[in-house]
């Protein structure tokens, strides 16, 4: 607020320069004041999200932030809860009943201005029946030369304990560790022009599997029958053809995914918008590359109401050990790595929407509708999903 | 880093706008985060989905929800 208000000031004078560019410096000269009187930010956001696989989430953040000084220094508090609700392909699939979940999150986050460095430090800590989990960041922001460069750097520690519903942590838990390192850049490239890109490193080790998925396995007679019966192997039908033996997921113990993202924004004065462009290209050490494109274009209507479109596209090919069918020769031999994640599948995904914003003094309101289409190529519970998000939010400063 | 690192070496000190030239990337529809707490819940919700997380958001464990 108090950048915009000194950049509207300079702009005046540089424009003006009389005693009318005065007035507007005199004017906007009172919006840091406004700003430092209402060091407070109380915010509320849901999501609500449903698909045609039967899944319905409803997410809802409560936020509170105090605002030390006018460099950056701040502390922040929030609490997250997650409802989630399933009878999708992953747990019919596995003969289970359909099940209901919450999960909690806290996160406690500071940051301190110290010159042109504002570094900072953060905690996360997050709990559902089956799993706990707790991580401890810190990070750094600075302006490089100027106001026209700013780099930032963060690492992640996450400590995950992963049990299973209904059994307690001392008599069931896998460990798993998250580290994650991101370097960042963003650089004015025109009046009109930002570039940021951002480079992240996700290492995790320990179990990365999910207690309740079992494989189906398949031999050459149980192919031939499914074959003789005019039969594909789809959620129906693959339970009358697999072997009996369905051992649990097995995935490796570590993962290495880098990740480059690049972001764009472009100011479009003919049309009075903004034109945001994310690229992301993703791989990782289990054989899955992934592009994602991202676009949206924001256009303020007035001084109070903005409206934005936005659209995506995400595509992924499937990690080496995945395997629509895992067909075996012995009925006794089981493939050392196996998974039904469709995470881990190879798929496409659509998705776009819109969104309106409203910005007064204190108060700033939005809410976003958007659909998304998935294909799964090699996905035998699961051809295709249809998702619809909704998500929304309010914020008052005092 | 073999990305990053060129373009912070170019850019360290690299003045392209003047202090009165900012007045359009000031603009709140030029913010280059946006609005983090919708961010982060629709990161959320897209890492849960999708194998590919970090460059832009999303980055890090911490919940069990597939």
């Amino acid at each position: 607020m108090a950048w915009e208000a000194a950049v509207a000031v300079a702009a005046a004078i540089s424009r003006n320069g009389s005693a009318r560019a005065l007035l507007i410096a005199l004017t906007c000269a009172a919006a840091p004041v406004a700003a430092q009187e209402a060091p407070w930010t109380l915010s509320s956001d849901s999501l609500l999200y449903t698909d045609t696989d039967n899944v319905l989430v409803v997410s809802s953040e409560l936020s509170a932030e105090r605002a030390l000084d006018e460099d950056g220094s701040k502390a922040s508090a929030s609490v997250v809860v997650d409802v989630v609700s399933a009878a999708s392909v992953d747990v019919v699939s596995q003969a289970s009943q359909s099940f209901s979940e919450v999960r909690w999150e806290a996160n406690l986050a500071g940051s301190y201005a110290i010159g042109d460095v504002v570094p900072s430090l953060n905690y996360r800590g997050s709990v559902e029946p089956d799993y706990v989990a707790h991580g401890f960041g810190a990070g750094a922001e600075a302006r490089l030369g100027g106001a026209d460069t700013v780099a930032s750097a963060h690492y992640q520690i996450t400590f995950d304990t992963v049990g299973r519903s209904g059994t307690p942590f001392d008599t069931y838990s896998r460990a798993l560790t998250v580290h994650s390192a991101e370097l960042g850049l963003t650089q004015n490239l025109s009046t009109r022009s930002v570039l940021r890109g951002v480079l992240s490193l996700t290492i995790e080790r320990g179990y990365q599997e999910k207690p309740y998925r079992f494989v189906p396995l398949f031999d050459a007679t149980g192919l031939a029958r499914a074959q003789a019966d005019g039969a594909e192997l789809r959620l129906g039908t693959f339970d009358r053809y697999r072997l009996a033996s369905r051992p649990p997921e097995e995935v490796p113990e570590q993962r290495v995914r880098p990740a480059l993202g690049l972001r764009w924004l472009y100011y479009l004065e003919p049309i009075a918008s903004s034109v945001r462009a994310d690229y992301r290209f993703y791989f990782d050490d289990w054989g899955i590359l992934a592009n994602t494109l991202e676009l949206e274009v924001q256009h303020p209507l007035s001084e109070l109401w903005t409206v934005a479109v936005v659209s995506r596209g995400y595509t992924q090919t499937k990690a080496s050990f995945y395997r629509a069918t895992y067909v075996v020769e012995q009925p006794d031999e089981v493939p050392g790595l196996r998974t039904v994640d469709r995470k881990l599948a190879p798929y496409d995904s659509l998705s776009g929407g819109a969104r309106i914003e409203l910005h007064t003094g204190a108060i700033t309101a939005y809410f976003e509708a958007t659909a998304s289409y998935s294909v799964f190529h090699q996905y035998i519970y699961l051809d295709d999903l249809i998702a619809l998000i909704g998500q929304g939010g309010i914020a008052w400063s005092f | 880093m073999v990305v990053l690192a060129p373009l912070l070496a170019l850019s360290v000190g690299c003045a392209t706008t003047q202090p009165w030239e900012r007045e359009t990337l000031a603009k709140r529809c030029m913010a280059t985060d946006g609005n983090k707490h919708a961010q982060s819940l629709r990161y959320h919700y897209l890492s849960t989905r999708e194998g590919a997380v970090g460059g832009l958001g999303g980055g890090g464990g911490g919940c069990g929800c597939n």
